[in-house]
C-alpha cells in the first residue's frame, strides 16, 4: 500500500476562498484567484489512483458529487502555487483532512510564486501558534 | 452517493434533445395557455418566468384552494397568510402594541441534494421572510425529519448531520438562537429528508412593512439588495445554460444553492437601519424576500399585489460573472437578495446605506443595492436585457392565474385491529424496567442535546427557557419588559404513516400543549404541509385529510393558522412518497415571565398526576414499534382540550407534556433533570398502556396533601431508581446515560 493524498475542492462557489482572495488583496498580495482544497490521506489499494478516487468519492463524510470535485495528487507535496496548512496537535481521522491547500493565482492567472506563497501564508492563512506550513 | 437527478430532471433530459424547452416542467396544456393568453409564442425568458411561477411551489395551484379551510383570522391575528410573513399580537408595552412576525417554510429538496447548504439557505430564506416585514429577527426552530440513520456511513446519516451543520453554520453566523424544533428518524425519510425551518420576529404593530407595493406608487423604483446574481438556484429552469448541461456535475448546480450568513447579518443590520429611516420619515413601503423565481417571481409579486405593473431592466442587476442569460438573472435564485419598492426621493438614502454605510460591496463579490426598475401603473410585467424587450407579460396572468383541480381518492381506512392482540403483547412483557431502557434509547425518544448543542441557544441574551429545557423555548424579547413569547412545534411521522388527518389534528394538539406547559398562552399557529405527488389521487387525498385536521385543531382551540407553506413530490424515485408530514409551530404569548414554569419532578413524596383524557391507545408509539403493535391512533378530545389547558394551568407546579415514548419517558426526563437525587415509584397495578400510551395529556407534579387531579402515576422518591408496576427497578443514572447516548454516534 502507498500512501497517497487526495485533494477535495468546492465547485460551488467557496466562499471562504473568497474571503481569502479579497483579505490578501487588501493586505497588498496582488492576486486574482484562491482556490481551497482540503487535502486527505488515503493509502492506495489495489486499482490505483482511479480506484482511489472512486473510493473516495463514495465516502458521504468526505465527498459530495453535487458541490465537490477530487483529484488524487500526483505527488505528497503541495502543487505549484499550492500551500497546505496543517493544524499541530490535532489526532488524525480518517474522515479530517489532513491539511487544507491554499492555491495561489496572480492576476494572469499563473500560479504564484514562493515569495507569493510565503507572503500570503505569513500574513493570513498560517497562525503560526497551532498551525504549520507547507510549501 | 450518486449525484442528484430528480425524476423530471431525468425526463426532461432526455426530451431535451428534440426540444429545446423541454426542461421546463410546464405541461403541455399550461404551455398552450400561455401561449393562448398571449397570443404569440412566447419569448425563452417568458417560458422560464412561466416555469417558475406557475410552479407548484410559487403558485400553490393543487393546494390554495384547499388551504382555504384553514382558520386564519381571530383576536390575535394582526396578519394572516398572504405575504411573506404572518403577525400575531404579543402585548402592550409602555403604550405601544408589540407583535410576533412568524414564517414557516421547507427546504427538504436542497437539503437532500446537499445537506449542508440546503438546509443553511433554508434558514437564510426563512430570516429574510421575517425580516422583509420590517421585523428583527429574534428566533429560530428546525423541525427535521431523516432517514434511518443507522449507518454512519449511510447517505440518510450524511444528510442528518450535513443539514444540522448547516442550519448551526448558518443560524450561530447571524446571531439568532435556535429557540425550539425536533427530529424524527424514520424510514419514510431515507430518501426524502425534510428539513423545516420557523423564524420569529419582533416588530411595532404601527412599523410593520408589507409584501406589496403601496397605494400612489406608480414610478417607485424597485431596487435590488444583496449578493450578486449567479446561476446559483437556477431550479430546472437552468438546464438550459450553456455551462449546465454538458456534464452531469454541472447539471446539478440548478439545485445547489450557496449561503451566506455573513452577508445576510450585514444585510440584515442594514435593513434595521433603513425600517428606522423609514419610521422617522413616516413611509409606507414595500419589501420582499427573493426566493422562488429569483427577481421575476419577486418583483412581480411585490407589484401585482398592490395592483401594479413593473418594468425591470436586467442590465442594472449586479451580476456575479459577465454575460449572464436573461432567463438566469431573471428567474435565478441567488440567496440573500431582497427587494424594496421605494419612493424616488428616498432611493439614494437607501443606496447610500447599504453600500457605504454598510459596505455590502466589501463583503461578498459584486454585493450591493442598485435600481434595477420602477413600477409601473399599466399592470403588465416587462423586462428588458441589452435594449431589447425580453418580456411583456399581463402581471396577474403570470402570477396568479393557474389553479389544478386535481383527481382525488379517498383515504383507505385502516382495518381495525383486535385490541386484545395488543393486551397480550403488553401482558408479555418480561421486565417494566427493561423496556423502559429500550423505549428511552429509542432514537425519537432520546436526548437531541447531541443535535441542538450545535445550535447558539442563547446569543442575545433574551433566552428565557433554551430549547431542550423544557416542552417549549421562551424569549424575552423585549429589554425590560415582562413579556414573553414561547415556540413550540409538533408533527409525529409514525402518526402520519398511518391517518394523515389524526396526525395532523394531533400535531395542533400536541405544539399548543407544548406552549401551555411552560405556562405561556397560545396565539397563532403555523404548518407546513409536506406530502407526496398531488397527481397520485392517494397522496392528495392525505394532503386534503391533513388539511381537515389542522382546520379541526384550531378550530378547536379558536387559534388561527397565520403563515404556512406547501412542500409537495417529497417522493423516491420509485414513487415512494414520504409520511404525510403536517407540521406545526405554536405561538404562545406570556404577559409576565415570572409566572412561566420551569420543569421539574418536585420532592420526595409528591405525586405525578396524568392529566387529560387517557383512552390509553398505543397507534404509532415508540412503544408500538419496539412492541409489535398494532392500533389505531388515539383520538383527542377536542372539545375538552380547551378546559384540559385551563386546568394544567390552574395547578401551579409543573406540567409536562406526553409525548414520544408516553409518560413514562415524560416521567423519566423530569427525573433526569433532577441530578440523580429523586426516583419514582409508579402506582402498583397501573396498567403499563397507561404509561405509553402517547397522547394521553399533561404529567402534573401535585403534592400528596392535594386531591389529585388525575390518575396517579406514581410518587417520587428519594432514591433515584424507577420502580415499576411489576416490581422491576432500575436506577434513573442507567436510564440518563442510555438516553443521552443515543444520538451521539449521528451527532458526535
Amino acid at each position: 500500500m502507498k500512501t497517497r493524498y487526495v485533494a477535495v475542492r468546492l465547485k460551488i462557489p467557496d466562499n471562504q476562498a473568497y474571503t481569502a482572495l479579497v483579505v490578501l488583496q487588501r493586505l497588498g498580495i496582488a492576486l486574482g484567484q484562491v482556490e481551497r482544497s482540503e487535502i486527505y490521506e488515503r493509502e492506495e489499494e489495489a486499482g490505483g489512483a482511479a480506484e482511489l478516487a472512486r473510493r473516495t468519492m463514495r465516502d458521504e463524510s468526505v465527498f459530495n458529487p453535487n458541490k465537490h470535485t477530487l483529484a488524487v495528487l500526483e505527488q505528497n507535496v503541495p502543487r505549484t502555487g499550492e500551500v497546505w496548512i496543517e493544524e499541530c496537535d490535532t489526532p488524525r481521522a480518517p474522515n479530517r483532512p489532513r491539511y487544507i491547500g491554499w492555491r495561489l493565482f496572480l492576476t494572469d492567472g499563473t500560479p504564484a510564486d514562493r515569495a507569493t506563497i510565503e507572503a500570503a501564508t505569513t500574513r493570513l492563512l498560517c497562525n503560526p501558534a497551532i498551525e504549520r506550513a507547507i510549501m | 452517493m450518486r449525484p442528484y437527478r430528480s425524476r423530471l430532471h431525468r425526463v426532461l433530459r432526455l426530451r431535451s434533445v428534440t426540444d429545446g424547452l423541454a426542461r421546463l416542467a410546464l405541461r403541455p396544456d399550461e404551455r398552450e395557455r400561455i401561449a393562448q393568453q398571449l397570443g404569440r409564442e412566447p419569448t425563452l425568458v417568458e417560458w422560464y418566468a412561466f416555469d417558475a411561477q406557475w410552479s407548484e411551489h410559487c403558485s400553490y395551484k393543487s393546494s390554495r384552494r384547499h388551504l382555504a379551510k384553514l382558520p386564519t383570522s381571530g383576536p390575535g391575528v394582526i396578519l394572516g397568510p398572504g405575504e411573506d410573513s404572518g403577525v400575531l399580537r404579543l402585548g402592550r408595552r409602555q403604550g405601544e402594541e408589540y407583535a410576533i412576525v412568524i414564517a414557516h417554510e421547507s427546504h427538504n429538496h436542497p437539503s437532500q441534494v446537499v445537506p449542508f447548504e440546503g438546509a443553511a439557505t433554508g434558514i437564510g430564506g426563512i430570516v429574510r421572510d421575517v425580516l422583509c416585514m420590517g421585523a428583527e429577527v429574534i428566533a429560530l426552530a428546525d423541525p427535521l425529519r431523516f432517514g434511518r440513520a443507522g449507518d454512519p456511513n449511510s447517505h440518510a446519516c450524511s444528510v442528518a448531520r450535513g443539514a444540522v451543520d448547516g442550519i448551526s453554520a448558518y443560524g450561530n453566523a447571524i446571531g439568532v438562537p435556535n429557540l425550539a424544533g425536533d427530529v424524527y428518524f424514520h424510514e419514510g425519510f431515507d430518501e426524502n429528508c425534510l428539513v423545516n425551518v420557523v423564524a420569529l420576529g419582533l416588530v411595532k404593530e404601527p412599523e410593520i412593512v408589507h409584501s406589496f407595493v403601496p397605494k400612489g406608487a406608480a414610478g417607485w423604483a424597485i431596487v435590488l439588495v444583496g449578493k450578486a446574481t449567479d446561476a446559483s438556484g437556477f431550479g430546472g429552469a437552468s438546464f438550459s445554460s450553456g455551462t449546465l448541461d454538458v456534464a452531469d456535475d454541472d447539471s446539478n448546480k440548478g439545485a445547489v444553492q450557496v449561503p451566506d450568513p455573513f452577508l445576510a447579518s450585514v444585510l440584515m443590520r442594514a435593513s434595521y437601519r433603513v425600517f428606522a429611516m423609514l419610521r422617522e420619515r413616516g413611509l409606507v413601503v414595500g419589501y420582499k424576500d427573493l426566493g422562488a423565481g429569483g427577481i421575476m417571481g419577486c418583483s412581480a409579486e411585490l407589484c401585482s399585489s398592490g395592483g401594479f405593473g413593473a418594468r425591470i431592466e436586467l442590465d442594472a442587476v449586479n451580476a456575479a460573472l459577465p454575460g449572464l442569460a436573461p432567463e438566469v438573472l431573471a428567474v435565478g435564485e441567488t440567496q440573500e437578495r431582497l427587494c424594496w419598492a421605494l419612493p424616488q426621493e428616498i432611493v439614494a438614502d437607501v443606496l447610500r446605506i447599504y453600500n457605504d454605510e454598510f459596505s455590502l460591496p466589501q463583503i461578498a463579490r459584486n454585493a450591493c443595492a442598485v435600481v434595477i426598475g420602477e413600477v409601473t401603473a399599466e399592470p403588465r410585467y416587462v423586462l428588458y436585457h441589452r435594449g431589447e424587450i425580453v418580456m411583456d407579460v399581463d402581471i396577474d396572468l403570470l402570477t396568479g392565474s393557474i389553479r389544478d383541480d386535481l383527481p382525488v381518492q379517498p383515504c383507505v381506512a385502516r382495518p381495525s385491529v383486535d385490541p386484545a392482540i395488543a393486551d397480550r403483547r403488553l401482558a408479555a412483557v418480561q421486565s417494566q424496567a427493561d423496556l423502559a431502557a429500550s423505549l428511552l434509547a429509542h432514537r425519537d425518544v432520546a436526548s437531541r442535546e447531541p443535535l441542538y448543542r450545535r445550535y447558539d441557544r442563547v446569543v442575545r441574551g433574551a433566552t428565557v427557557i433554551p430549547r431542550g429545557v423544557a416542552d417549549a423555548g421562551v424569549l424575552a424579547p423585549i429589554p425590560g419588559s415582562p413579556l414573553g413569547v414561547a415556540l413550540a412545534v409538533a408533527g409525529n411521522p409514525r402518526y402520519g404513516a398511518l391517518d394523515a388527518q389524526r396526525a395532523a389534528e394531533l400535531a395542533v394538539v400536541e405544539a399548543v400543549r407544548r406552549v401551555v406547559a411552560v405556562g405561556a398562552r397560545p396565539i397563532g399557529l403555523t404548518d407546513c404541509l409536506n406530502f407526496g405527488n398531488p397527481r397520485q389521487p392517494e397522496q392528495y387525498a392525505q394532503f386534503l385529510a391533513a388539511i381537515d385536521g389542522l382546520s379541526a385543531g384550531a378550530r378547536a382551540l379558536e387559534l388561527a393558522f397565520v403563515s404556512g407553506n406547501v412542500s409537495f413530490y417529497n417522493e423516491s424515485a420509485l414513487g415512494r412518497a414520504v409520511p404525510a408530514s403536517a407540521i406545526v409551530a405554536c405561538v404562545g404569548a406570556c404577559d409576565d415571565l415570572s409566572t412561566l414554569r420551569l420543569p421539574n419532578v418536585g420532592d420526595s413524596g409528591d405525586r405525578l398526576v396524568l392529566v387529560g383524557a387517557h383512552a390509553g391507545a398505543l397507534g404509532g408509539s415508540v412503544a408500538a414499534a419496539l412492541l409489535g403493535i398494532d392500533e389505531g391512533l388515539p383520538e383527542v378530545d377536542l372539545g375538552a382540550e380547551c378546559a384540559l389547558h385551563a386546568q394544567v394551568q390552574g395547578i401551579g407546579s409543573c406540567a409536562r407534556v406526553v409525548g414520544d415514548g408516553g409518560a413514562l419517558a415524560t416521567i423519566a426526563q423530569m427525573l433526569f433533570g433532577a441530578d440523580e437525587r429523586l426516583g419514582v415509584r409508579f402506582t402498583p397495578g397501573l396498567a403499563l398502556r397507561t404509561l405509553l400510551a402517547e397522547s394521553n395529556g399533561f404529567v402534573v407534579v401535585q403534592p400528596s396533601a392535594e386531591p389529585p387531579a388525575g390518575i396517579v402515576l406514581g410518587t417520587v422518591t428519594g432514591d433515584a431508581v424507577m420502580q415499576f408496576p411489576d416490581e422491576s427497578v432500575v436506577a434513573v443514572a442507567d436510564l440518563k446515560a442510555l438516553w443521552s447516548a443515543s444520538l451521539e454516534d449521528i451527532y458526535p
